[in-house]
């Protein structure tokens, strides 16, 4: 595969990865919805007991009540779903930050004059496609880079063979270099 | 880290909605039952145990479908921001280095962008050096020595782009 050609048509992130994370939260979603209905049926299921006046009394007692208790069950649910929820979807996200960071490593190391190692990946990562195409950049210009001082070494070797033509050949290969580094815009 | 949160702002939005409907009709329905003749059941739940159901199930339903798409929507998005990056990438292994990134998405993309800009730029301007120096050499008539010294420097500066 071609350095231009590298990642491409491939999606960024699989489709079978968003399934897994859609599934793993509905089921989160499903298991505090259950947890809310127990505390519910819990503080709802407390029988009417006594005559006519007894039962009266407790509806509405259990009326002034129901605020509170409603407002409580919820709050547990909401604490106990975002705080899954938050968990789940990172433990998901490592899987898309994690080579992206990575990546953003390489970039600062290319950038402070530091060699440059290509960004790996690990078992399950997303946003493969941008860190094969970035390798296949890197691979790029240190290809080019080898060629163009494959062409001045092959004009030393030959300088060392005739050293009358010594300048001659090594200008020829700046010629050639200045047509091969035009390639960069 | 602030897309992990949006399923989480649908389940306080589901919390928030489910509460204040259901303890409006569940106020309604005890209050209903207290003025009737008959108490015809055991529980406050035999009261209300079907309107909690349906409430909890459309609680369940729209925080599934409010927080998936949500999250589908920042993945969308995502991907289009990368998608440009992992263009640009491609355009650069062509020798495009100077077309600008700018990829659309969150906050965090647009960063990952901005440094391959700089990454581009730093190797265009590598390449921008030893292209004049290439051009001087061809131009200037040096003295033997010089144009030793420089060639051996030109090398240096090769050995700069992408160690």
């Amino acid at each position: 595969m071609t350095a231009a050609g590298a990642g491409k048509g491939a999606p960024l992130v699989e489709a079978g990865y968003r399934f897994r994370l859609l599934l793993g939260l509905s089921a989160v979603f499903l298991l505090g919805t259950s947890l809310l209905h127990r505390i519910l049926f819990a503080v709802f299921s407390r029988e009417i007991a006594g005559d006519y006046a007894a039962a009266l009394h407790a509806l509405r007692h259990f009326s002034e009540l129901a605020g509170p208790v409603i407002a409580l069950s919820v709050l547990a649910y909401v604490l106990l779903v975002c705080g899954a929820t938050v968990v789940l979807a990172s433990y998901f996200l490592f899987k898309v930050a994690g080579p992206i960071y990575r990546m953003e490593r390489t970039l600062e190391a290319c950038v402070s004059g530091n060699p440059v190692r290509p960004v790996f990946f690990r078992h399950g990562d997303q946003a493969q496609t941008l860190t094969v195409t970035f390798n296949a950049f890197l691979r790029t210009l240190r290809e080019d880079r080898q060629k163009w001082m494959g062409m001045m070494e092959h004009a030393e070797r030959l300088c060392l063979q005739d050293q009358a033509a010594c300048r001659a050949e090594m200008e020829k290969a700046l010629s050639e270099l200045d047509l091969l580094l035009s390639k960069y815009r | 880290m602030g897309i992990a949160l949006l399923p989480a702002a649908a389940v306080l939005a589901g919390g928030i909605l489910f509460a204040a409907m259901f303890h409006a009709e569940c106020r309604e329905a005890l209050h209903a039952a207290s003025f009737r003749g008959h108490f015809l059941f055991r529980t406050p739940y035999d009261l209300v145990g079907a309107l909690m159901v349906r409430r909890l199930a459309a609680l369940f339903a729209f925080v599934t479908v409010a927080g998936g798409a949500l999250l589908l929507l920042r993945f969308r998005q995502i991907g289009a921001g990368l998608a440009r990056v992992a263009e640009v990438l491609r355009m650069s292994a062509e020798g495009d280095l100077s077309s600008p990134a700018d990829p659309p998405g969150p906050r965090g993309i647009a960063v990952l962008g901005s440094r391959v800009d700089g990454v581009r730029g730093h190797v265009l301007g590598l390449i921008g050096e030893v292209r004049a120096e290439v051009d001087f050499l061809r131009r200037e008539p040096l003295p033997e020595d010089e144009f030793l010294r420089r060639w051996e420097g030109l090398k240096e500066k090769m050995g700069r782009i992408a160690p």
